[in-house]
């Protein structure tokens, strides 16, 4: 990874289509170090599609990317995931601990065991989503929020420079989000957090930068979107959306 | 029931049926989780294409049923990773189309096809010691195969997507498991025939996953009630003079009734 002036994430006029349609239209994007990005935007407006280019897990049309200054397969392994709704049944035979020690995979690779190390690794990120006690549950056993809290550490222990996360608050408490977000405001601290989410509500004073996708992307490098975007990006009367957002998001109308 | 098993025929099958048994728990537990009952079922029944092509060339037909199963099961593969097809589109395709071939196979030999039903049907009875030493050796490879991947099996079951990020070959893994049930079929076609391969390798696996929600536990408690089915179907069969095969499958469906009853009335 060479001197990159800070920005981690370059996408540049990256184009997306399923079937066809298009999902991402002429995506610019500069993420910087230690950026704590929010990216909020209806469903379907391409938020998860735009996580996956940055994964390389679904190859654009047009346009380039690059992640640490990498392509998106190669520089994936700075990167934590946390995907959406974690593709699994809930009666999945597999314990919490077995779940975030998947996370230590790319450590070891093929025919090589976990080590005591890794052990030791993912007992630390446990403790540090809270979900030690859990760490001999089953997976399905768990509510949602702490599904979502054993799924982050299970991206931190693959020890990223930049965090994912697709929904995060999503079938989450009050309580809950209050502390995954406190969580993620100290990550933040030792790396670049993207987080996406449909609902403008999600965003809180941790986020240091707000984008709105829905196709295409709006995005001024700030932490306020302006009303025309939001209105654009939602195809509704602002009013309708704003009700019970903090005004610190919403630029003053002049 | 001791006296029975001083027939040699009684103590091979005895004997091939409990071996099989490991194969059968171990790959049962990763065919219902990673939610593949179907895919098998396909490979196991498209083996009869090759079946079919043994006896007109008149080359082993198991030998023809191991080539069949392993083509489909690369096939299956394909059509779900790099076409737009559905998979069970995908899966009702090839099933059909290795039956048919097997059909025609045999009508084109005209020859004396023995054991044909056996195969279908599975004959337990008529195994000799050199098919106990293929069921040895091909479960040996599989299984070992099962421990050297065993972590990225696990990852790869649970979450793909994951998989992929966190850097596990996940289409290479996919066609070698495809390929890994492909040499099960065959493994278990002696035991109770192609029709009825889905069955053991559906059933005690969907036991044991009703008692423990530990992966490993899940395979051991698998083979257990496999090698259950067969000590006491064996017998059974013979008190009722029934086909083996099918006596044994219904034994493992009686097992698994009684748990779920237990399970969801009693506890």
């Amino acid at each position: 990874m060479s001197k990159t002036n800070g920005e981690i994430i370059k996408l540049n006029d990256v184009w997306v289509y399923y079937a066809r349609k298009p999902v991402l239209k002429k995506i610019n994007l500069l993420v910087y170090n230690k950026d704590f990005l929010g990216i909020i935007g209806p469903n379907g407006g391409g938020k998860t599609t735009l996580l996956k280019v940055i994964l390389g897990l679904v190859k654009p049309a047009r346009g380039r990317i690059s992640v640490f200054n990498l392509s998106p397969e190669e520089g994936r392994k700075y990167i934590g995931y946390v995907p959406q709704k974690p593709l699994f049944d809930p009666n999945f035979p597999i314990s919490v601990f077995e779940v975030v020690m998947m996370g230590r995979y790319r450590r070891r690779g093929l025919f090589r065991s976990y080590t005591k190390e890794d052990k030791k690794v993912v007992l630390r990120a446990l403790e540090k989503v809270g979900m030690d006690k859990y760490k001999n549950e089953q997976i399905g056993e768990l509510s949602g929020g702490e599904q979502q809290k054993v799924f982050i550490a299970r991206a931190l222990v693959s020890e990223p420079k930049l965090l994912l996360l697709d929904e995060p608050l999503a079938n989450v408490d009050e309580r809950m989000r209050k502390e995954l977000y406190e969580l993620l405001g100290e990550l933040n601290n030792q790396m670049t957090i993207i987080l996406v989410s449909h609902d403008i509500g999600a965003v809180s004073t941790y986020v240091k930068k707000i984008a709105c996708l829905s196709q295409t992307l709006f995005y001024h490098g700030k932490k306020e979107i302006r009303k025309e975007d939001l209105e654009r990006v939602y195809q509704c009367p602002i009013d309708l959306i704003a009700h019970g957002i903090p005004h610190r998001v919403l630029r003053k109308h002049n | 029931m001791i006296t029975l098993f001083k027939y040699e025929f009684m103590r091979n099958a005895l004997i091939a049926g409990v071996l099989v048994s490991f194969i059968c728990g171990i790959m049962g537990v990763y065919v219902i989780t990673k939610r593949i009952v179907f895919i098998s079922g396909g490979i196991a029944h498209s083996s009869f294409g090759g079946i079919g092509l043994g006896y007109l060339l008149g080359i082993n037909p198991v030998l023809g049923a191991l080539f069949f199963s392993l083509f489909s099961a690369l096939s299956i593969g394909i059509i779900k990773r790099k076409t737009k097809l559905y998979e069970d589109t995908a899966i009702g395709i090839i099933w059909a189309m290795g039956m048919s071939l097997g059909i025609i196979f045999v009508g084109l030999s005209r020859g004396f096809t023995p054991d044909l039903f056996g195969f279908l049907f599975g004959n337990i009875l008529s195994v000799n010691l050199s098919d106990i030493a293929s069921i040895i050796s091909l479960s040996t490879g599989v299984l070992l195969i099962i421990m050297l991947f065993f972590k990225e099996l696990l990852i790869i079951s649970f979450d793909e997507e994951f998989g992929e990020v966190i850097g596990v070959p996940v289409d290479y893994l996919y066609f070698l498991f495809l390929c890994l049930v492909a040499i099960t079929v065959i493994v278990l076609m002696k035991v109770v025939g192609i029709i009825l391969v889905i069955a053991l390798l559906t059933i005690p696996a969907a036991t044991s996953s009703l008692l423990t929600k530990n992966i490993k536990k899940m395979m051991l408690a698998s083979i257990l009630i496999n090698i259950l089915s067969v000590v006491l179907g064996l017998p059974l069969s013979y008190l009722l003079d029934a086909p083996c095969g099918a006596t044994i499958v219904l034994l493992s469906g009686a097992i698994f009734l009684l748990v779920f009853l237990f399970k969801s009335y009693v506890l």
